[in-house]
């Protein structure tokens, strides 16, 4: 469209919303207001401007009485300006002709006088129509993109998301800051409610994701930076040194069996059992190459002359001298799926956790019950025999204004799976002392009936204390649970041999910072936030950074599987079509003004500006631009300015609010 | 004498205050009616002039909204506009405007409630200062 | 260094409480300043009966050290500790609160200052005390010239006003790594934050017995020679009350260790005025 120096003619339209305006503001004297005010051809009011004869009122008028600039006093353009805008392009005019008056938002709902809120939408109204004369139509252009996804995170979100994405043609990188791909999913034994075995179903997603021909893993790796821009980030990725060559390595575990340091506490046994410093964390481990803890190795971390892994390996493939490798990837979408950690109830003394070796937390548990854990899936305690009596404690961190407010949403069903397993695999007597008991998904409540019928005591109360001090000389060497039982209003005093906490879900560690890479924000708890908490779940404010699984919020693993599919099909929805539009509000330097003072380019914050040295001026990148008007602020000769923010365009709107 | 209604400009981020307003709507929490927001895309944008030229045109208070340091949509937009601001508070001080006549408050996208209240404190701040010296001074 | 301090009614009479601290405290050349006129904060009782006047009796404590040129107020008592900042939070979380305190502190020309502080005595020895000043006055131990305590078992008691409702002790477990600090062994038992049953202990004697028994059977059951704790109603009611429990396991208050630690003597730390006394062998470190 040509830049036009037209006289504007202007169309003012105010919505009643139904009544959500029409019941505090006087529609029809804002209407009047509006045919008063300069060049104001026409100005209606209708029921609902957004539904399709509103719209169709906006683009008959632009046709029929030559409209070239609209006006539409109703929600806020957050809510709506697309909509308006699409009206405007179908009428033949520039969508950059168009402006909002919020008078919902912004007067009707927030405003008890009804004298008060006309007032103001009126004022509104004559701002939006003072703006609207100097508004000038912007340009665009489609950049090319790169047609891969980066995907941050290995486990069942991660892993999901690759194998939408890479059926879909897109090539994926999937980083994964520990030795082997899997995640938390990799620690159960079996899943509720269907009490599927967690590596039965995951182990073919694993080997499918290291065999597609689409997918790349990086394990043992980290996102170093992330630059660019929807369509065109540029990725750096550092590869930590794993001191074995992947190549070369055959996953025999000679390395493993031989290593003589052998009392390092085991992160995937949750700190149950010990591992060597050469050490692959599972068998099923994809891939199988194991790593070298640095830190704990004889030779590498405590100068010690060792290298019996290298004199006992086949292959040849232990390389001491390995370096951190960097690898720089293109993308044109990023997805984030970093999952939880789980918390850590130290902090609760009064559940004696770390003062009381029978207390386990849930993923404790988890490895006592799976097969490649401590006790080889029996449940044993300590002392190497079955327990009689388990309390299972709910909301441990969880729907606690001193530790997280929130529910962890997956806790009462993994608790009650807990549950069936010790009827099953024990038959001991199990006690869980619950809040509430929320089963929501398909089958879930299901479930909770059944365990209730294995004869399982649930009992609705907080536990009080977990303590040693037995309340008779038969049961020294238990603990004893405190509890309340508000149904039958009696405390309770249970002797058991074992407890477990179920504790909640919490922010991966180091998730904020991998988050802000990509300037994903998080909320008040630390998960990340997504564009829209109903409609748009997967999306962030931040075009073609994807969120799946956990990192958005505690949820369990039919919902993970899902929203890792939704965030790779708008990854694969973004990159379809081949190209992106470039922003069309975004700043432009008028060459004719720049006196080449170079401050716009100190202060933006994208590196979006360059220095023309041949022409001493400032140039703006349009692909890197976002917008944001830093440069425009301190340009001391206005010739940066922001398409469709203005000085022009800002400083009427101020004019007219205030007259 | 007609009781005093100031005029109030708030000049405010689209990503978190522009976001938290419009919350504030959604819940119907209400607030005076003598605020008027300018949506803008960030507060990074706020040029010094803008401030000056709402005083000059008779604003009575001049409240600037946008996001907590480190949630800024556009990385340090925010930081950027807080020392601007702080530039352009010395400058309408020295020609006689009371520096409470202008207010710079991080108000986060979820922050509904907190918009209403830094409303209705601010303008209890500017009814008690009155009306703007521009409004006696300027001849009309 | 030196701090506003506010002694609390109990203070005074506590079994060695005063005389501990002030014992300790000129040792390792702390000066606290007792606030001049100070009133009763209203502990548990009062809020219940006027929370405005509460307001008044706390927001004039820290005027007084406002007056003196302090922000800060320390406290050894949990009752005062947990009232006094209950108060001063309420006050800075509401303007219109601290306008109706200062117009009625007026009349005596005091005004609270909204940026007031405070916080528990013990913070002060934890947080505030130089490494290097441990190391140079304790005379006990490995560190010392004396026979070291490490052969004593003590279990902390924190009392529960400390630790709720706020979760904010920094570290959280600082009692236990003071114990250690001077050479003591700490016993680790899920009741050091429970209720002792406070100010109920005296008219509801029977239903507080097994509050104070829960506690005493943590440190009886993991073989504790002493009990310490850091407030006066949490020491008097494991002290007396072990006349119902028939236990004899000595409460002694945290300065008083400290003192030992020290090279103080029993008599200059007040040990002598505990009901349930320490045994002789206890204050020699056990070390024969």
């Amino acid at each position: 469209m040509a830049v036009t120096t037209e006289k504007p003619v202007i169309g003012v339209y105010v919505c009643h919303c139904g009544m959500n305006i029409a019941s505090k503001v006087d529609t029809e004297a804002v209407k009047n207001h509006a045919r008063g005010l300069q060049n104001v051809k026409v100005a209606e009011e209708y029921k609902f401007m957004c539904s399709s004869p509103g719209q169709d009122l906006i683009i008959n008028d632009i046709k029929k009485k030559g409209l070239n600039r609209i006006v539409v006093a109703s929600c806020s353009p957050r809510m709506h300006e697309i909509t308006f805008r699409k009206a405007c392009e179908a009428a033949g005019i520039s969508k950059f002709f168009f402006q909002m008056a919020n008078i919902r938002e912004n007067s009707s709902w927030v405003t008890p006088d009804k004298d008060d809120a006309t007032g103001k939408a009126k004022e509104l109204v004559a701002a939006a129509v003072a703006r609207v004369s100097h508004h000038k139509d912007l340009s665009t252009r489609h950049v090319d993109v790169t047609k891969s996804v980066l995907i941050i995170g290995g486990g069942i979100a991660g892993m999901q998301a690759a194998l939408t994405a890479a059926e879909a043609g897109l090539k994926v990188v999937i980083v994964e800051r520990e030795p082997s791909i899997g995640g938390h999913m990799a620690k159960f034994d079996k899943t509720f409610p269907t009490l599927d075995c967690a590596a039965c179903i995951m182990t073919p997603k694993m080997v499918s994701v290291s065999q597609h021909e689409n997918i790349t893993v990086h394990t043992w790796s980290e996102v170093e930076s992330i630059t660019g821009f929807v369509g065109n980030f540029k990725v750096r990725v550092k590869k930590k040194p794993r001191y074995v060559d992947e190549e070369k390595c055959t996953g025999c575990g000679v390395c493993m069996e031989k290593c003589p340091s052998k009392k390092i506490t085991s992160e995937f046994d949750e700190g149950l059992t010990r591992r060597t410093a050469i050490f692959s964390p599972f068998p099923q481990a994809v891939p199988k190459t194991p790593v070298i803890d640095a830190k704990n190795c004889l030779k590498l971390g405590k100068g010690k002359k060792c290298g019996i892994c290298e004199k006992f390996c086949e292959a040849d493939a232990i390389n001491y001298d390995q370096e951190p490798e960097f690898v720089d990837i293109n993308a044109g979408a990023v997805i984030y799926a970093t999952g939880f950690k789980a918390f850590d109830p130290t902090p609760l003394g009064q559940y004696g956790y770390g003062r009381y070796q029978e207390v386990y937390t849930s993923l404790e548990f988890e490895r006592l019950n799976n097969a490649t854990g401590p006790t080889s899936g029996s449940i044993l305690m300590k002392n190497g025999k079955p327990p009689e009596t388990v309390a299972i404690v709910h909301c441990v961190g969880s729907r606690d204004k001193k530790y997280n407010t929130y529910c962890s949403r997956v806790c009462c069903m993994y608790s009650m799976k807990f549950a069936h397993l010790l009827k099953d695999k024990t038959g001991a007597e199990v006690w869980e002392f619950y809040i509430d008991v929320r089963s929501p998904g398909k089958l879930y409540e299901e479930f909770y009936n059944r365990v209730q019928e294995e004869g399982v005591h649930l009992v609705r109360g907080r536990v009080a204390e977990i303590t040693d001090i037995p309340d008779e000389p038969e049961d020294i060497g238990k603990l004893t649970v405190v509890a309340e039982n508000t149904l039958t209003m009696k405390t309770l005093r249970v002797p058991v041999d074992m407890v477990i906490l179920s504790v909640g879900l919490e922010p991966a560690d180091g998730s904020d910072d991998v988050g802000k890479l990509a300037g994903v924000q998080t909320d008040g708890d630390g998960w990340f936030s997504e564009l829209h908490a109903k409609l748009g779940p997967v999306s962030t404010p931040s075009a073609g950074v994807y969120l799946a699984g956990c990192c958005q919020g505690p949820k369990d693993i039919p919902d993970t599987v899902a929203q890792a599919s939704a965030a790779a099909g708008e990854a694969i929805a973004l990159l379809s079509k081949g190209t992106v539009e470039t922003r069309a509000e975004i700043s432009h330097i008028d060459p004719d003004l720049c006196t080449g003072c170079k401050t716009c380019i100190g202060v933006c914050a994208y590196s979006a500006i360059s220095f023309d040295e041949s022409l001493n001026i400032a140039r703006v990148n349009d692909a890197l631009c976002q917008g944001c008007g830093s440069c425009a602020a301190v340009c001391p000769s206005s010739s940066a300015q922001v398409g469709h923010f203005t000085d022009n365009q800002v400083m009427h709107e101020l004019e007219e609010l205030l007259s | 004498m007609e009781e005093f209604r100031p005029k109030i400009v708030a000049m405010v981020c689209n990503w978190c205050t522009y976001t938290a307003a419009d919350l504030a709507g959604t819940s119907r929490l209400d607030y005076p009616a003598e605020i008027r927001l300018v949506r803008l895309m960030c507060t990074g944008m706020i040029d010094p002039k803008y401030i000056i030229k709402a005083f000059l045109d008779g604003a009575d208070g001049v409240f600037i909204g946008g996001c907590h340091p480190g949630d800024c949509h556009y990385i340090d937009g925010n930081i950027k506009a807080e020392k601007r601001v702080k530039a352009a508070a010395s400058l309408l001080e020295q020609f006689g405007f009371e520096p409470d006549r202008l207010q710079l408050t991080w108000i986060g996208a979820s922050e509904g409630p907190e918009f209403q209240e830094h409303m209705k404190h601010f303008t209890q701040t500017i009814n008690a200062l009155g009306p703007s010296q521009t409004r006696e001074l300027m001849v009309l | 260094m030196k701090y506003a301090f506010y002694p609390g009614c109990s203070y005074s009479s506590a079994a060695g409480y005063k005389e501990s601290v002030d014992a300790v405290i000129r040792v390792l050349g702390i000066r606290f300043d007792e606030i001049p006129d100070w009133n009763c904060c209203g502990a548990t009782v009062y809020p219940g009966v006027s929370e405005k006047d509460t307001m008044l009796l706390g927001a004039r404590v820290f005027s007084l050290a406002n007056k003196n040129g302090y922000l800060e107020i320390i406290t050894g008592c949990n009752a005062c500790y947990s009232t006094l900042r209950k108060v001063l939070e309420k006050l800075k979380a509401d303007k219109a609160f601290v306008e109706d305190v200062n117009r009625r502190l007026s009349v005596e020309g005091l005004v609270f200052d909204d940026n007031s502080k405070i916080r528990h005595v013990i913070e002060v020895f934890a947080n505030d005390v130089p490494e290097a000043l441990w190391t140079e006055k304790i005379t006990s131990g490995h560190k010392g010239t004396r026979p070291g305590f490490n052969k004593i078992k003590v279990a902390p008691y924190y009392g529960c006003q400390l630790t709720r409702p706020w979760n904010d002790l920094d570290p959280a477990d600082m009692l236990e790594q003071l114990i250690e600090k001077v050479g003591f062994t700490t016993v680790d038992h899920s009741a050091k934050t429970m209720c002792c049953g406070a100010s109920l202990a005296v008219p509801h004697a029977k239903e507080t017995r097994p509050l104070i028994k829960r506690i005493i059977d943590g440190a009886v059951y993991n073989k504790a020679d002493i009990v310490t704790t850091l407030c006066p109603l949490c020491q008097f009611n494991l002290d007396q009350g072990q006349a119902a429990t028939g236990t004899a396991i000595p409460v002694t208050y945290f300065s008083q260790i400290i003192g030992l630690a020290l090279g103080l003597e029993p008599e200059e730390l007040g040990l002598d005025k505990l009901l349930i006394r320490v045994k002789k062998d206890v204050l020699h470190g056990r070390n024969n």
